[in-house]
């Protein structure tokens, strides 16, 4: 390795943490994108740690979600009607989907 | 008389649009400042709607996981937070319906190389968090030799890989798995 490309790598690893601030598990649901920029909003971003602080993995799968990208069609018309997201974001559970940059947030 | 009726109307009118000038609906109130519980990130750009839940302050808090137990990696321990109550997660989205005991068998599953020990699988760490049918039989058939457990399948992403290194810990966390089994419990060989 040469002088400068380690110079390169230890530059890397201190920026790196410093790029972005995503958590464990954090997962960026981007499939509708053409949609979603379409309509002027940021592809969602999922994060798993708050809700398996208050619900276990087997609350949501595989019972509501398929742990497998693009098995689930997560739209905001199935979220109105109560399935996915909308099976808790409804008010009642956890609260309404009416504030889209909660979760229209990814920032690429 | 007419005077009176004229003066009568002049009330009246006055009246009517003393009303209409009033909003005729109370309006949707703002969004409570950002040091209250679930107002989000300082400074970040919410909607300006106020639903429910935000009202009674059960909304988004970004700082929740400064303070937990952390692994080697700097990343929230979940099974050392479950374990010591620092969070109660609810298993069922139904808040009546009664929790499952985890199932106490232990896994052990012998290295086909010298280079490491053989690993081991808890399933009371992992019923802890899912139920059978998560993983059953669609990631793990439940039968002795009948999963092809290899690493390179699972950095593939396939088996251990569908969580480990996405929502669970890291790969790099070998000595959490290949350790020699823990004492006590029941354990099933199994070699792969």
């Amino acid at each position: 390795m040469t002088k400068r490309s380690m110079l390169l790598f230890i530059g890397l690893l201190v920026l790196l943490p410093l790029a972005g601030h995503a958590e464990y598990g954090d997962m960026v649901l981007d499939r509708h994108k053409d949609v979603m920029a379409k309509v002027g909003v940021a592809p969602v971003v999922f994060p798993h740690w708050i809700h398996r602080m208050k619900f276990k993995c087997k609350a949501c799968h595989e019972d509501i979600f398929v742990m497998k990208k693009a098995a689930n069609n997560i739209t905001m018309a199935t979220i109105i009607n109560g399935e996915f997201c909308g099976a808790c974001h409804n008010g009642k559970i956890s609260w309404d989907p009416l504030y889209c940059d909660r979760c229209h947030s990814h920032k690429p | 008389m007419s005077k009176l009726n004229a003066g009568m109307a002049f009330i009246f009118m006055c009246a009517c649009s003393s009303a209409l000038s009033q909003p005729l609906t109370q309006p949707v109130p703002a969004a409570p400042p950002a040091q209250s519980a679930g107002a989000g990130q300082p400074g970040a750009p919410e909607s300006q709607y106020v639903g429910e839940m935000y009202k009674i302050g059960l909304g988004w808090h970004p700082a929740a996981l400064q303070n937990v137990p952390k692994d080697k990696y700097g990343l929230a321990d979940w099974v050392q937070m479950l374990n010591k109550g620092l969070i109660r997660p609810r298993s069922y989205l139904d808040p009546s319906k009664p929790e499952d005991p985890p199932l106490d068998l232990e896994i052990v599953m012998p290295s086909n190389t010298n280079l490491l020990a053989g690993a081991h699988f808890p399933h009371s760490v992992h019923t802890a968090w899912l139920n059978c049918e998560t993983c059953h039989v669609k990631i793990f058939i439940p039968q002795v030799g009948a999963n092809n457990l290899t690493m390179s399948r699972i950095v593939r992403g396939e088996a251990c890989g569908v969580c480990h290194g996405k929502v669970a810990f890291p790969l790099n966390h070998c000595e959490r798995c290949h350790v020699p089994a823990s004492a006590g419990g029941n354990r099933t060989a199994a070699p792969r």
